[in-house]
């Protein structure tokens, strides 16, 4: 039975290179090639992963470009770090290696919080009058939960994701915008529908989102106002 | 606006990808020379654009008819960070047309490839249905 999953992983694994050959889709921060870790092996079989790592270096070079010697060196070893522990933790992880098993959603939990840890010290360096905005925000109420993701940039960009859900697992709007800002508020437009606004006070580890006109982003009657926390 | 190809300066920044036509003047130098099809430019901008937006998270961000240009935005899946792509068909003789693509990511440094290889993706797909 094990011979059989090795053998149906060893296809998958080359049917991806094929697959990376003909449209170089599948490419991550690192090469593909020769990987032998559980982990790696799973970033290089996932779009979805191989895209984030690719986010993920984006924006640790971003980050690195703004910074001295001294924290840039820090920050390449707590990158290190971070791979480290990323190896750990998921390569211990019990089960396939297939795109949304355990290894997976392991992974996608670690890289989606490496990057909210980044994004939050960049916000303590160059957040302005020590603005720090960036974080993982949940909201949960009366049967609607919603999650935002709030992702500062060196440039003062904010990326702003929110996701919510009628439960237990309707999903009911998707808003995504990029906005600037430097200060405790920050509004902006829908990435795919204009005419949808979107104004985010933070306060502490409290975001209040307020929006106008954004039924083209929602079904079933959703809305992403709310207050989010951290 | 779409961008005008002739004033086009690339940064230094490994981001970036840039296609244009054999010959063209510009203040740019092109990674790659785009290929020519047999057809006029409105037909190879919009049979481009079909292709473009075939794909997943990928949106028409503006568009001058008359210039035959367009600007295009793909953003990556989870945390939506964009590339962006302008384009401009260009007229080589009646019935030919080359291409200018200047795609590049918006943030970081480095794109790993990705805009090149999304460029050649759609010049291949471009070639396929234009011949």
């Amino acid at each position: 039975m094990r011979g059989i999953a090795r053998t149906t992983f060893l296809m998958a694994i080359l049917c991806a290179g094929h697959a990376s050959a003909q449209n170089d889709r599948l490419r991550p921060s690192f090469d593909c090639n020769g990987v032998e870790s559980r982990v790696q092996m799973t970033i290089c079989n996932s779009q979805d992963l191989t895209e984030l790592d690719r986010d993920l270096a984006r924006y640790l070079l971003s980050f690195k470009t703004t910074l001295d010697d001294a924290p840039a060196r820090a920050l390449d070893a707590g990158q290190v770090a971070w791979e480290r522990a990323r190896d750990t933790q998921c390569n211990r992880v019990i089960g396939e290696i297939d795109p949304d098993g355990p290894v997976y959603r392991c992974l996608m939990a670690m890289y989606r919080t490496r990057l909210v840890q980044l994004a939050q010290q960049n916000d303590r360096l160059h957040g302005a009058r020590g603005r720090a905005i960036s974080g993982y925000y949940r909201f949960v109420e009366s049967g609607v939960s919603g999650e935002m993701w709030v992702i500062g940039w060196p440039d003062a960009t904010v990326t702003v994701l929110i996701d919510t859900l009628t439960l237990p697992d309707a999903p009911t709007c998707a808003f995504r915008m990029e906005t600037a800002g430097d200060g405790n508020r920050i509004e902006g437009i829908s990435q795919s529908a204009p005419e949808c606004r979107v104004s985010i006070t933070f306060e502490g580890r409290a975001a209040s989102v307020a929006s106008q006109n954004c039924a083209a982003v929602c079904v079933l009657n959703g809305r992403v106002d709310g207050v989010y926390r951290r | 606006m779409p961008i005008d190809f002739t004033q086009l300066k690339l940064t230094w920044r490994p981001n970036q990808f840039l296609v244009l036509p054999a010959g063209f003047i510009g203040k740019a130098q092109a990674h790659a020379e785009s290929p020519v099809f047999l057809a006029a430019p409105e037909h190879v901008l919009e049979a481009l654009k079909r292709v473009a937006l075939a794909e997943p998270r990928t949106a028409l961000l503006a568009e001058d008819r008359a210039a035959h240009r367009m600007a295009l935005v793909a953003r990556s899946k989870t945390f939506h960070f964009p590339d962006f792509i302008d384009v401009e068909a260009v007229a080589l003789a009646p019935g030919q047309t080359a291409l200018a693509i200047y795609s590049r990511a918006k943030y970081g440094i480095r794109d790993f490839g990705v805009n090149r290889a999304r460029t050649e993706r759609w010049l291949a797909a471009l070639k396929a249905a234009l011949g």
